[in-house]
């Protein structure tokens, strides 16, 4: 599949990982990152942002090299998103 | 493929569901014929699957930054254009919210259950001397207690006039969100706006802690937005009894007319079906034949069936109704940095009603939900402008805690311009669809202004001071009406007070488009009322 394998996670997380770093949440969202290739291969706004990335990225090219500025505003919202969607955002904002 | 029953009942939601539950029950043949499946058990079990945890409600059709009205719009929704009854609605036009795809419209429902009064009976707040209530409150009472104890609904009698009392189970206590709500606005418009607990059908209490994830509400489940339903609820007591049949997947689109010279009027033959997976043809013959498809399916089946001759269905698609309604949302600041209560759960657990004036000084009643919502935060980031990390995440702990939405409603007025009539467009079977002429009437948008007003009043007084009003465009109601209309005579509607069809002998209707005029209250516990109602006369004449 042309993926760069990034030790011994997997090459679809590690793309994931260096997509993500985009946006502040990215360390927030650590544990999604494995589901990550999946939501965004389903999305049709977002399909298109991964497999650009997925067939093109290389170890020295980052994220913001690669994407157009809208492109990259869409990954940061897409970041965000998962962030305040996921159960780490609600334990925290429902602890007293 | 060709079958026979005795009855015939074509969907499964508030009319179709209380009537093959009570004819099978009562022994009759009956034969369902439903465009949805029965959803998975899987679709009901304690916690979300790790499909549908791990998406976070990112459907293919969703955009970033997604939009607060994208938590409303169920998948299946959005994937209907030709699957769908109605032609593809104009910008700003009559939008059908509808699933066919998982159990009919039913599952679109919130569960409130609130009997008509006598004043609507009486048609004491009607705007139209064409739509008149036939029948009154005691007519239904009986009924109304029946299908109250069948759907398990949950309240406390308050003796209002607005909202008769019935037979209700112990409703969950208000929470803390709900006690701000209510205090701060307490007497505030005085005897004339009162708060009571929800009245609400749950096929979920305390003690059973089943989640639901398919009322359409959310698309999550939750423990309070879960409701009744025909196929978890009723279905299982019937379905495997010799004198019942389910059709699923299947969608009526001809009746058969006979007998077309008979003084007493004609009779339905065949009703013709689709296999909506295999296209394949299903022919029934019955002695009876009740459609209960909804107001917009209903009139599209009696207009396609009879066609070619429309003497058949005059007045079949006039006087479409919708609740008219405001939407406002806000996060109560005076529950900001207070301990979150960890049970207060989500949804409706208060109603509130009362009257208030329009700008010519008549009074109107109104009814309202008040809502602890659903998680929005991720959308309500969206419109926020940019601010400092640490300041969004605080922001946003704090609006997950105390967001709220409140919805009013108010009476519709009925109007014959507001229609469903054949379009020229076919749907993916080569159904005609149809199209909805609609228009807000202005006595309509007048209440709508003052109810407004009357919802952002409120939250302020209970510490919401940044209210975000949600857009309620044509048909979002999801409570539509009036399009078979329930009449004393045949001048006056489609059919009679006990739901035959005028010109027919054997057809009746029996869902949201019988009634005749609708009131600012949910018509869903009506709807089943005059189901269980027609059922009872049907098993006293057939079985």
């Amino acid at each position: 599949m042309g993926l760069k394998v990034d030790g011994a996670i997997s090459g679809h997380d590690s793309l994931a990982r260096r997509l993500c770093r985009v946006s502040p949440y990215a360390s927030r969202i650590e544990p999604l990152i494995g589901l990550i290739p999946e939501i965004m291969e389903r999305n049709d706004q977002l399909r298109a942002l991964w497999n650009a990335w997925r067939q093109n990225a290389t170890p020295e090219l980052t994220p913001r090299q690669y994407f157009a500025r809208g492109q990259i505003k869409v990954l940061c919202d897409f970041v965000e998103y998962l962030y305040f969607a996921s159960d780490a955002f609600a334990r925290s904002a429902r602890r007293p | 493929m060709a079958l026979r029953a005795k009855f015939c009942v074509i969907g499964t939601g508030a009319g179709g569901g209380i009537l093959a539950y009570r004819l099978a029950k009562a022994g009759g043949d009956v034969l369902v014929i439903n465009s949805g499946g029965i959803p998975a058990q899987s679709e009901f079990q304690n916690e979300l699957s790790p499909e549908q945890k791990g998406h976070f409600e990112i459907r293919p059709h969703t955009t970033f930054p997604v939009r607060p009205e994208m938590s409303f719009v169920h998948p299946l929704l959005a994937d209907a254009r030709s699957r769908s009854s109605m032609e593809c609605p104009r910008e700003g036009g009559f939008r059908h919210y509808q699933i066919h795809h998982v159990n009919g419209l039913q599952n679109l429902w919130n569960g409130i259950c609130l009997r008509y009064s006598e004043d609507d009976f009486a048609n004491r707040h009607s705007y139209s001397e064409d739509c008149r209530w036939p029948i009154s409150l005691g007519d239904l009472a009986d009924h109304y207690s029946e299908v109250e104890r069948l759907a398990m609904v949950v309240g406390e009698r308050n003796g209002l006039r607005q909202f008769p009392d019935g037979s209700f189970l112990t409703p969950r206590s208000a929470r803390q969100i709900d006690r701000v709500f209510i205090d701060s606005n307490a007497g505030s418009l005085g005897p004339d706006l009162f708060f009571l607990a929800n009245r609400k059908a749950v096929n979920l209490r305390p003690e059973s802690m089943q989640k639901c994830v398919a009322c359409g509400n959310c698309g999550r489940g939750c423990r309070s937005g879960s409701v009744y339903k025909f196929s978890t609820h009723l279905l299982p007591e019937i379905k495997s009894a010799a004198n019942f049949r389910l059709l699923e997947h299947t969608r009526a689109i001809k009746l058969t007319a006979a007998d077309c010279n008979n003084a007493e009027g004609f009779s339905i033959s065949h009703v013709v079906a689709i296999d909506e997976r295999t296209a394949r043809i299903v022919e029934i013959e019955a002695d009876v034949v009740i459609v209960c498809a909804g107001a917009i399916e209903s009139p599209r089946l009696l207009l396609n069936s009879f066609a070619d001759d429309r003497s058949k269905a005059e007045q079949v698609g006039e006087f479409l109704q919708d609740s008219p309604r405001v939407v406002l949302g806000t996060s109560l600041f005076r529950l900001w940095f207070r301990p979150a209560n960890e049970d207060r759960g989500y949804g409706d657990h208060i109603l509130l009603g009362g009257q208030i004036k329009d700008s010519q000084g008549k009074r109107f009643p109104f009814v309202g939900q008040f809502w602890s919502d659903f998680l929005k935060v991720p959308y309500y980031l969206a419109e926020m402008p940019r601010l400092p990390r640490f300041l969004l995440e605080t922001i946003s702990r704090q609006v997950f805690k105390t967001t709220v939405t409140l919805v009013l409603y108010s009476p519709a007025v009925p109007q014959r311009k507001n229609k469903v009539v054949l379009a020229d467009e076919v749907d993916h079977f080569g159904q005609r669809q149809v199209r909805i002429d609609y228009e807000t009437s202005e006595i309509e948008a007048d209440h709508g202004r003052r109810l407004a007003a009357l919802a952002r009043r409120m939250l302020r007084k209970a510490s919401g001071y940044i209210v975000d009003g949600v857009g309620s465009p044509p048909g979002s109601g999801i409570h539509y009406v009036g399009t078979c209309r329930m009449a004393a005579d045949p001048k006056g509607g489609v059919v009679d007070k006990d739901l035959k069809y005028f010109k027919s002998k054997n057809l009746y209707v029996c869902d949201g488009s019988v009634i005749p005029v609708l009131s600012e209250k949910h018509p869903t516990l009506t709807i089943m009322a005059l189901a269980h109602c027609l059922a009872e006369r049907l098993i006293k004449t057939y079985i």
